[in-house]
């Protein structure tokens, strides 16, 4: 039996479909315990900044549309951002509402497939189906507008593509009216629930100390408290006009736990914000062009006569989203630099993970929404011994699937 | 009892019709394969795919009689699957004022698509002044040849 008193160290990834930003993660374990975690990322380099610089900015803001497949507004927003104020491009209101719909929407998409993604983690699949389902609304809304479900493509430098016309906004209305409908439902059946209640409370918690020192954005900032949004912090599109106040547990509850709970409270009650944002910009749409420049040509010059350096933000549905654009006379950029906003919050990993159960890893994980449900495939070494063990991910899905049930009864 | 809010729904839902399409069939067929072929014989038929939004953006139709060759649409494509080409090369005899008579290659330009590597972004079909390329209703592409020629507009 002395085998069972060595850590075992459990290397996770590289490479799991199911992750935007593939990353590794190493963990300790002892029996079920985690001791420590370390992670390493950078697994997966596809080159985008690389093909960016030889791209002019018309080009590359469809290119960010690809960085991500659930974020498909946020980099194309915070690049056209950069872009616009090193070329000094003043975008028009009306955009700037039609950019903060299409924004708003993705948030509540996003939201609503981690919650979906959550729920299956924790092997609570009707939850995840019916997520997925009442996701569809907002699919079909940015469907509506954009052309597409999934890469929109509606943003230009100096504004949108696709302006929002009358006759859409009934459709957009009503899928809002239905969500409003539903939010009570999601509330309940998310919040109220007794194994999701049992599962989540105090798994993975990030003081607020430790949120803050990390520099942990989005909503797991804001499940640990921290007022950090961008929409309120530093205004831009159609934020400045709206009263956007930060999301926090507070909502649901009296306390801040920063656990994987409160970042589910977070995100649910974040959804009936966007629902709010999304009312106020239709019913406060400003008249008038959509553009700054309609012919490509136009802004194309534009570029050619900037020189400088700017950063674009965006609050994107996990957090700040970084763009650098460095341009000198030249329709081609010099660099371009993006930090997603995961990218920030996966640095708590080694945190929240140390002293989870092995059956906590993937809500843990998927908690601060990179949507990774542990891994494809993981390697437990028992370094005594050198023997290896293969966990698959149905194996450690099934631990946790087994744990829930030991809950239940 | 723990609360379990979710056993409600499931109730309600069991007895609800499904809101997913059941594309391209409501029941899996014992043969893939033979199901298709039946299709393309006219002896089955399948369930068709939710129908695409008035703006949807899918496989690019291109028109090479309206297009004049500019080469615009290279300047914006995000993934360089825009190539110019000659088309077509043609030789034609011309005769100058002394009246001599010479042979030359004449191309007129246009261009080619690799559908394989477009992203479906529009950017091609908003520039493009004379009207040669729209994105199409098409979207069920997948292929194991990039090179295909239902791949390759142009
Ligand atoms: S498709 Fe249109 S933009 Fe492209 S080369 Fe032809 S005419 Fe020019
Ligand atoms: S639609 Fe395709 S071919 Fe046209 S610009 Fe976009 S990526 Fe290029």
């Amino acid at each position: 039996m002395t085998a069972k008193k060595v850590p075992y160290i459990v290397p996770v990834g590289p490479i799991h479909p199911a992750l935007k930003e593939p990353v590794h993660i190493e963990l300790t374990v002892s029996g079920e315990e985690v001791i420590s975690a370390d992670f390493t990322p950078g697994q997966t380099h596809r080159g985008i900044e690389w093909m960016g610089l030889s791209r002019n900015p018309v080009q590359i803001v469809h290119l960010t549309d690809r960085i991500c497949g659930i974020c498909g507004v946020t980099h194309s927003l915070a690049f056209a951002r950069a872009v616009e104020q090193i070329a000094d491009i003043t975008v028009p209101e009306r955009a700037d509402y039609v950019r903060t719909i299409i924004a708003e929407f993705e948030r509540i998409q996003s939201h609503l497939l981690w919650a979906g993604v959550a729920a299956h983690e924790l092997g609570f699949d009707t939850l995840f189906y019916l997520a997925w389902r009442v996701r569809e609304g907002a699919m079909d809304a940015i469907e509506l507008i954009s052309g597409n479900r999934v890469n929109y493509d509606i943003i230009q430098i100096g504004g949108v593509r696709r302006d929002i016309t009358e006759d859409q906004f009934e459709p957009i209305r009503r899928c809002l009216a239905n969500y409003k409908d539903l939010f009570g439902k999601l509330k309940m059946l998310f919040l109220e629930d007794a194994v999701i209640n049992s599962r989540c409370k105090g798994a993975g918690r990030l003081s607020f100390e430790k949120a803050m020192a990390y520099s942990t954005v989005g909503p797991t900032a804001r499940a640990s408290g921290c007022t950090a949004d961008l929409r309120a912090d530093y205004p831009y599109a159609a934020y400045g006009d709206l009263n956007v106040k930060p999301v926090l547990p507070t909502v649901y509850s009296n306390d801040i736990n920063g656990d994987t709970y409160d970042r589910i409270v977070v995100r649910i009650f974040e959804i009936a914000q966007s629902i709010e944002i999304i009312e106020e910009c239709l019913a406060n749409m400003p008249v008038g062009r959509i553009l700054w420049e309609e012919k490509v040509a136009g802004i194309l010059a534009a570029c050619k006569k900037a020189k400088g350096e700017a950063v674009g933000l965006h609050e994107a549905p996990r957090g700040e989203c970084l763009h650098y654009v460095a341009m000198d006379l030249a329709e081609i950029p010099i660099a371009w630099k993006v930090k997603a906003s995961s990218y920030s919050n996966l640095h708590v990993w080694p945190l929240i993970l140390k002293g989870a159960q092995l059956a906590d890893i993937p809500i843990i994980v998927a908690s601060i929404d990179p949507c990774l449900s542990c891994t494809d495939r993981v390697v437990v070494t028992d370094a005594a011994a050198g023997r290896t063990k293969i966990f698959t991910k149905e194996e450690l899905t099934r631990l946790s699937y087994e744990k829930t049930r030991r809950l239940m009864q | 009892m723990a609360k379990l809010p979710m056993f409600r729904e499931i109730l309600g839902q069991s007895v609800k019709k499904p809101v997913t399409n059941l594309f391209p069939t409501i029941r899996m067929p014992k043969s893939i394969t033979r199901f298709f072929r039946s299709v393309t014989e006219g002896k089955a038929e399948i369930v068709p795919p939710v129908a695409t939004p008035p703006v949807f953006r899918g496989k690019i139709v291109y028109d090479r009689t309206a297009c004049n060759g500019c080469g615009l649409c290279l300047k914006v494509c995000p993934t360089h699957a825009i190539e110019q080409v000659a088309y077509p090369p043609m030789t034609v005899t011309v005769t100058d004022e002394k009246g001599n008579v010479t042979e030359k290659l004449k191309t007129e330009k246009r261009i080619r698509i690799y559908i394989a590597s477009c992203v479906f972004c529009g950017q091609c079909s908003d520039i493009c002044t004379k009207g040669a390329v729209a994105m199409g209703n098409e979207f069920l592409l997948a292929t194991e040849d990039r090179f295909a020629e239902e791949q390759i507009a142009e």
